[in-house]
């Protein structure tokens, strides 16, 4: 029993994976008259996101295939707090009957994620036309999906003379420069299919550019010429005019499709259409006119007004509206002392180069601490809604730039917009190579000098040290550095033959002596010796040093008393006494 | 009246050709300054805006990273490399940084060689001073702040040491390469045959790899490895 509850719990959950994905057909209508159209539609439900090529329409004998229309759905639901989706896709195909009598439409098999899924076959039966069963009532709603997807109006099957192309110029009088959209409709009488643009033919005196091209034909309805249409928008486009005088605007051509028994198409063309434009008046146009001709509105802005030296200002002018944005730059700003100005930048957000808003950015770098009245900046145009030239000033602006503090140095380190131009070059200055300090010696200098400055103070720290905490150990030290530096002195002097030898060398081992047993320089040579003698220094240390000390005497009474040879001698003497005390100092005496 | 007429158009033209700039002219003069054997990041950011307005990007691109190899805090440089690269036609392939790592790159950018190795310098003097404090100070009293600030400035003296041996390294080997022309098929492997689908355009900026014979392995901005002819590339070493 243990063994089955798993075995139903696997079963319990691979239900819902097996039934992921359902498949049925079904048709609007069982039996249908010979004037009518019948819809079969196979729909496809999952829940996930369905992978699958459109099945192909199925041949039905006794039916011709009009038409195949597709719609899709998403359903979500909450069951037991988990969130449930259900996508379904419909293949809708139309057919026509061609004769009456019982017909059948075969089971479809479709191929879904490497799986295939087969419908029921569905009997329909076709009656002389007027002799079917009641038509049932057309729900069209473009908010229901399962409704029918054509729009809800009897059409005249009876002619294809009621269609037509129009183009239609927002304004039939224009100023010279101004833009003008012109919109391109389709009118109908019956329902149209589709309509396939084939041509554009240009004419002298414009320049244009697409304003808006629709992806779809939305249809309303329309009185034209008192009679009632539908008509949708091919497309729109923006024409400049670069002469005066009137001008024909594009001509365009196509063909539409028709809903019919069947479709049928005709070819159709705009009818033709002219704008007026005049000339710009001479009559109050500025010395410095930028050429915009439109109707904006201008705006303007600066940020911020106080700031830190090094951090920067920024002027935007807004022109927003429409108008032959494409024809007219901004005017580049007053320079001032102390106030570096850039040259502007645009920034532009428009549909077809003539409709939206531009947006003129102007960098002011203060050079210098103070308060600064921002430059004027101004803007010309011909308002074409006037007729009159219009300029906009800019306001009195003062910004305080006060000294630089640290962090405005790091401006740059944090934010940085994207360019919005390319720089500038250096200037004409001479250039010379660039100075790498790690590979000059000036770097490496102070490097050197700080390494032995530290090496000469923990020296110093060591000594310092030892003196505070072993003073014995430090004063033997110190002796046998006076010791070594006297016996360096004593053995160069002897090198030069020189008779400061002995003096020296009595000093040093004076010294020595001083240093190392605590033994005054008052006392005399013998007094030291005693000293030394009670100290257990070895008998042949004093000794030798009793020698020595007393040819120093003999020498420094005794002018005369040395010569070379003997100074070398006694050279020799000192060396074998700097030995035994060496020795008896590493005895550890 | 003619005549009058004549000089009048002549002394226009006089003055819109001296306002504006032959930047062929320019590029000659300035090409002359590096060919004197002169390494100044001023020097190859005029080459590049050179190159650039006389439509050369992948020559602009080249110089702009050599005057950042120089000095990675060249301002204009950057800012002329960041617009030429957002014009390309594979500025897709750039990532977008995020606001830390710009914060990151940001530093290590504004850290150039000399700023890098002036701050070591200044850190390495704050550590002697730390410590011959720390070794001179009476060793009765507390030694917790002296102890304290070596440690912050070894650890300062150690960063901005690497810091300045790392950009040492990179300058003298940098790896940055730029993309000669447009369509440059990218390989799979070293050879004619392994051509992939993928192509790049001039001016993207890439990172050689490895070499191998006439063949550099070079990695995309999206980080992506593929193999091109090494002709195909202007290395910025």
């Amino acid at each position: 029993m243990k063994r089955l509850i798993p075995l139903i719990l696997l079963c319990i959950m691979a239900i819902p994976a097996l039934g992921a994905i359902r498949v049925m057909s079904s048709v609007n209508k069982n039996t249908i008259a010979l004037d009518e159209q019948v819809q079969f539609t196979i729909k496809v439900t999952s829940d996930s996101e369905l992978k699958m090529d459109d099945p192909p329409a199925p041949r039905i004998s006794g039916f011709s295939f009009r038409n195949m229309f597709t719609r899709s759905s998403q359903q979500i639901s909450i069951i037991n707090l988990r969130r449930q989706i259900e996508l379904s896709k419909e293949y809708v195909y139309v057919y026509l009957p061609g004769t009456t009598g019982d017909f059948l439409i075969p089971a479809q098999s479709i191929r879904i994620a490497g799986n295939t899924y087969s419908t029921n076959p569905i009997k329909i039966k076709v009656v002389a036309a007027g002799a079917g069963s009641p038509a049932p009532s057309r729900s069209y709603s473009p908010f229901n999906p399962f409704s029918f997807d054509e729009p809800d109006f009897e059409p005249d099957y009876r002619s294809l003379d009621d269609v037509f192309l129009i183009s239609i110029p927002a304004t039939n009088t224009i100023y010279r420069g101004e833009p003008v959209v012109v919109s391109y409709y389709l009118y109908a009488s019956s329902p149209i299919g589709s309509f396939q643009l084939r041509g554009e033919e240009d004419f002298p005196g414009y320049g244009k550019s697409i304003f808006y091209q629709p992806d779809k034909l939305d249809f309303e309805r329309v009185t034209y010429n008192g009679r009632n249409y539908t008509r949708a928008l091919i497309k729109r486009i923006a024409l400049s005019p670069q002469s005066t005088g009137q001008i024909r605007v594009p001509r365009i051509s196509g063909s539409a499709r028709l809903y019919n028994y069947g479709y049928q198409s005709k070819a159709v063309q705009s009818a033709d259409s002219r704008i007026n434009v005049l000339p710009l008046p001479d009559n109050g146009r500025p010395t410095n006119f930028s050429g915009a001709v439109g109707r904006f509105s201008i705006s303007e802005s600066l940020s911020p007004k106080g700031i830190n030296l090094g951090d920067a200002i920024t002027y935007s002018l807004v022109i927003e509206g429409r108008g032959n944005f494409n024809q007219f730059a901004a005017n580049p700003a007053v320079t001032q002392p102390n106030l570096k100005i850039s040259s502007p930048q645009i920034v532009d957000n428009l549909t077809a180069g003539i409709d939206g808003r531009r947006t003129v950015i102007y960098t002011i770098l203060p050079q210098a601490a103070g308060s600064y009245e921002i430059p004027d900046l101004s803007f010309n145009w011909f308002d074409s809604a006037s007729g009159r030239y219009r300029v906009f000033q800019s306001k009195r602006f003062m910004v305080e730039v006060k000294p630089a503090t640290v962090f405005s140095q790091f401006n740059d380190l944090i934010s940085r917009d994207a360019p919005l131009s390319i720089g500038d070059y250096s200037g004409d200055k001479a250039f010379g190579n660039y100075p790498i300090l790690i590979r000059s010696i000036i770097y490496w200098l102070p490097v050197c000098l700080i390494l032995i400055a530290v090496i000469i103070s923990a020296m110093w720290a060591r000594e310092k040290s030892l003196k505070l905490k072993n003073p014995t150990r430090y004063a033997k030290i110190q002796a046998e550095r006076q010791l070594a530096r006297h016996f360096k002195e004593a053995q160069a002097a002897a090198q030069n033959l020189s008779m400061d030898f002995y003096s020296l060398a009595e000093k040093g081992l004076s010294g020595f002596i001083e240093e190392r047993y605590g033994l005054s320089n008052r006392l005399s040579n013998a007094q030291k010796l005693q000293s030394l003698g009670e100290m257990q220094i070895s008998e042949k240390v004093i000794r030798n040093l009793d020698a020595f000390l007393e040819r120093c005497q003999k020498v420094k009474f005794m002018p005369g008393a040395a010569d070379a040879a003997s100074l070398n001698e006694d050279l020799v003497l000192l060396q074998n006494l700097v030995r035994l005390i060496s020795d008896e100092r590493s005895s550890g005496i | 009246m003619k005549a009058r007429v004549f000089l009048i158009l002549c002394a226009l033209s006089c003055i819109f050709t001296l306002n504006a700039v032959d930047h062929s002219a320019k590029l000659d003069a300035l090409k002359a300054v590096e060919a004197k054997g002169i390494e100044n990041p001023d020097l190859f950011n005029d080459i590049g805006l050179a190159n650039y307005h006389l439509n050369r990007p992948a020559q602009a691109n080249l110089y702009f990273l050599k005057a950042l190899n120089l000095n990675s805090a060249h301002r204009e440089a950057a800012h002329n490399l960041d617009f030429v690269c957002r014009l390309s036609r594979d500025r897709e392939l750039y990532p977008q940084r995020q606001f830390l790592e710009t914060v990151f790159y940001g530093i290590y950018d504004f850290f150039n060689l000399n700023r890098a190795a002036i701050a070591a310098l200044i850190m390495l003097l704050l550590s002697a001073l730390c410590l011959h404090w720390l070794m001179h100070c009476d060793p009765d009293k507390e030694r917790g702040l002296p102890t304290l600030l070596l440690i912050i400035s070894l650890l300062f003296l150690l960063f901005f040491s690497g810091l300045t041996a790392t950009k040492a390294y990179r300058m003298s080997h940098n790896n940055k390469a730029v993309v000669k022309s447009d369509n440059t098929a990218l390989y799979s492997r070293p050879e004619r045959t392994a051509r992939s689908s993928i192509v790049v355009n001039e001016a993207l900026v890439v990172l050689i790899g490895e070499h191998q014979a006439d063949w550099s392995r070079i990695i995309l901005p999206d980080g992506s490895s593929h193999w091109v002819p090494s002709s195909a590339l202007l290395a910025v070493r």
